[in-house]
């Protein structure tokens, strides 16, 4: 299972490309993903069912989370830009039983988020409870921040005003506003009281964003201007057919606006906002025959420094390819429009992105997943009068309460390093799916305990798997650098001269030095003999590397004699014949070979 | 002398490590607070969370499997029926829906998640939040998932 190049070259002949793998089939793949530096030291385990990924990691808040994955976007990260092999051992299932695997994990991860969303709701109650106690606070509200709500008289919003009072009669938004303005005096009321099997305090943030959905309504408010964005102008233009199938989804959009109206949906105001929104874009986008979309980000989103220009130019192939199918696949959809338009505005934000960082160096904004717009706009809470000493006592209150949801969710997904890890969680979850020992082996075939001898390891996880699962294929897709040289030694002659060209890492031409990697010589996943003497030869030349971080100190504030204790460090394992170490690539290369 | 202890201890500390290191297993992605992690996760990643490709047809089929799963937890305490649709609320935000009431997806996988919870189809509408649909159309689409 090591990493021996014959055996990869021949490995990699056979099965030459990861993408084949992401084919549905009737079975439950153990996934091995071998060692390298920092947090990947240890190998990962995970589990595939058709396409789809389930498996542990590591979060910097400290919980250890399950985590769904498509197999394209695992297959991406680890074995394209981490540069690591990746082993599977196929096991067959009956359809029966591998549907209800997947309905297995996917509960798992369904409790798991509800879990999850009982701390996030606490603390937005908290914090909600706190802007109350202060007496003049704001609070920011998710969707509301899409309007400008100081602008008046936006003409498609008087469009849409009239279509409402066509559809729901005249007096439906008077109507409501009052019943809102109402509801919302008697708070006081019901703090002190607390609706039977209600959250008052959610109802709280629905009910203001409810009133600013219809103040923004009447004043005719328009979309704040930051919230539009577009991306490349070839991006840009409508064709004729593409404007015919807006219109319509502009039509949806107002059905939709219409039906949540009078939908009995507690958070139908973010809703509501977001649709109106949409809709006034989309209007915006046929008025101007250009293809217009909203910002997707929300204020989760990380921003991070963009990468090195290589890399950037890596990405930005990357996102506006993803971008340029999105919006192919949004003019073809039939059955799930929404879903398309969500990732179509998801892409395109992305790519805007990844073009501010190019053109002016700006920091990236990050989010994972499909995103739904959700600038957040801040609404006073200065008219909302309530009892200054109630308010005091239930802030306490949902303290005390936040910081115990805070120490279950850490106890119940806390890592630990021998007996709650990938290996170990993996196995627990996927026995968990029987209900006894003998039905788990006679579904499965075999039986492994996450405790019991060194399944804990992942490399002796997957070696355990092999002896005890009757699994009918084994399969293993080399890491990006072995794939690559399998192919360039297939292509030529003169091996010796190869072999020893990207035996190191100064004159190798399938890999460039990267700063994170730390400094190394001398490649050993693709050596057994010699490891231990590179190993050496690496050990030296990391100090050497540090050592001469003394120079540099003013210039890289200690970056250089940080990652030469880093590459020592690493080096060690191969002086006892062990490879850790292979190099990762960023994304500069990566365009034309992911998934 | 010396020089031979020194390579005992490296020996030694590298076992060590091997040991250590080896279920250190969180990996980059999500999880990684590091720059080139998060970067990651923005590239080829739509609906990763989904378990999805990059179209829509992957992230309706996550979304149902999602609702389905949702449902099984809520049939084994249905009580919350308000709790009930701020899950469905939330998984239809994780997959790009925004009118969740208006796709009859949703009220398929929920019909499957009854399936897959053991619920007798004629408990089915005594149950808070199917008992709030009536008999619309809405509760047929969720049987027509719980006969699918």
């Amino acid at each position: 299972m090591h990493c021996c190049i014959v055996w990869l070259i021949v490995l990699a002949c056979l099965f030459p490309s990861g993408r084949a793998e992401a084919e549905e089939t009737t079975s439950l793949d153990f996934i091995y993903v071998n060692a390298n530096i920092g947090e990947a030291a240890g190998g990962h385990a995970a589990l595939r069912l058709g396409s789809t990924m389930f498996h542990f990691q590591f979060f910097p808040e400290g919980r250890f989370l399950l985590v769904r994955d498509s197999w394209s976007h695992f297959h991406y990260v680890y074995n394209e830009l981490r540069n690591r092999s990746v082993f599977i051992a196929r096991l067959p299932l009956s359809a029966q039983v591998y549907a209800s695997l997947r309905a297995h994990f996917t509960r798992l991860l369904m409790a798991q988020q509800q879990d999850l969303e009982v701390l996030d709701s606490a603390e937005r109650e908290l914090l909600l409870l706190s802007r109350l106690a202060d007496g003049t606070g704001q609070l920011a509200l998710d969707t509301l921040g899409l309007f400008d709500c100081n602008g008046t008289g936006n003409a498609d919003m008087l469009t849409l005003q009239q279509e409402i009072s066509l559809q729901l009669g005249e007096s439906f938004v008077t109507t409501r506003q009052v019943q809102l303005e109402r509801r919302l005096r008697h708070l006081n009321v019901d703090l002190v009281r607390q609706l039977q099997g209600t959250c008052l305090l959610a109802e709280i943030q629905e009910l203001l964003l409810e009133q600013e959905f219809f103040r923004v309504l009447a004043r005719g408010a328009p979309l704040a201007p930051v919230v539009v964005i577009s991306p490349s102008p070839d991006f840009a233009a409508l064709s004729p057919a593409e404007e015919q199938i807006l219109q319509k989804y502009r039509t949806r959009l107002l059905g939709s606006i219409i039906r949540l109206l009078q939908s009995r949906r507690k958070d139908r105001p973010q809703a509501l906002l977001l649709q109106t929104a949409r809709y006034l874009v989309v209007c915006r986008s046929l008025a101007s025959h250009t293809l217009l979309t909203l910002d997707p980000f929300s204020a989760r989103a990380v921003a991070v420094q963009p990468p090195a220009d290589n890399d950037l130019q890596g990405l930005f192939a990357r996102i506006r390819r993803d971008a340029a199918r999105s919006r192919q696949d949004f003019f073809r959809e039939i059955d799930h429009p929404d879903i398309a338009y969500a990732i179509l505005e998801t892409a395109r934000g992305r790519l805007y992105e990844i073009e501010k960082a190019r053109d002016g160096g700006s920091p990236i904004r990050v989010e994972l997943g499909i995103l739904l717009p959700s600038r957040q706009g801040k609404v006073s809470l200065a008219g909302l009068s309530m009892d200054h000493l109630t308010l005091e006592a239930r802030t306490a209150a949902k303290r005390v309460e936040v910081a115990a949801v805070r120490q279950r969710l850490d106890s119940r997904y806390e890592y630990d390093l021998l007996e709650r890890n990938c290996a170990t969680e993996l196995l627990r979850a996927l026995n968990s799916a029987f209900p006894d020992r003998e039905t788990g082996r006679r579904e499965l075939g075999g039986w492994l305990e996450p405790d019991k001898g060194l399944n804990f390891i992942p490399n002796q996880f997957y070696t355990a798997v092999l002896e005890e699962f009757p699994v009918c294929e084994e399969r293993a897709l080399p890491s990006r650098r072995l794939r690559q040289l399998a192919a360039l030694y297939a292509e030529n002659n003169v091996l010796s001269v190869l072999r020893v060209r990207e035996s190191n890492t100064v004159s190798s031409t399938l890999y460039r030095a990267r700063i994170e990697d730390t400094p190394f010589l001398f490649f050993t996943d693709n050596t057994f003999l010699l490891r231990p003497v590179q190993g050496i030869a690496n050990f030296c030349w990391a100090a050497v590397s540090g050592l001469s971080g003394i120079l540099t100190l003013p210039l890289d504030g200690g970056e250089r004699i940080y990652q030469g204790a880093r590459g020592m460090f690493y080096s060690l394992p191969e002086l006892v014949f062990n490879n850790i170490r292979k190099g990762t690539y960023g994304f500069a290369a990566t365009a034309a070979v992911g998934p | 002398m010396y020089c031979s202890r020194f390579l005992s201890m490296l020996l030694l500390f590298a076992a060590t490590c091997m040991l250590a290191g080896c279920s250190i297993s969180y990996s980059t992605g999500k999880s990684s607070d590091s720059i080139s992690g998060s970067l990651d996760s923005i590239s080829g990643s739509f609906n990763s969370s989904s378990g999805g490709g990059t179209t829509a047809a992957p992230a309706a089929t996550a979304y149902a499997e999602d609702v389905a799963a949702a449902t099984v937890l809520y049939a084994s305490s249905p009580d919350n029926t308000q709790h009930f649709q701020q899950i469905i609320s939330s998984i239809a935000r994780s997959h790009g829906i925004v009118d969740w009431e208006r796709d009859e997806l949703t009220y398929r996988a929920m019909g499957q998640g009854l399936k897959q919870a053991g619920i007798a189809e004629l408990q089915i509408a005594g149950l808070p939040y199917f008992q709030s649909l009536g008999q619309g159309v809405d509760f047929k689409r969720v049987l027509t998932g719980y006969r699918s």
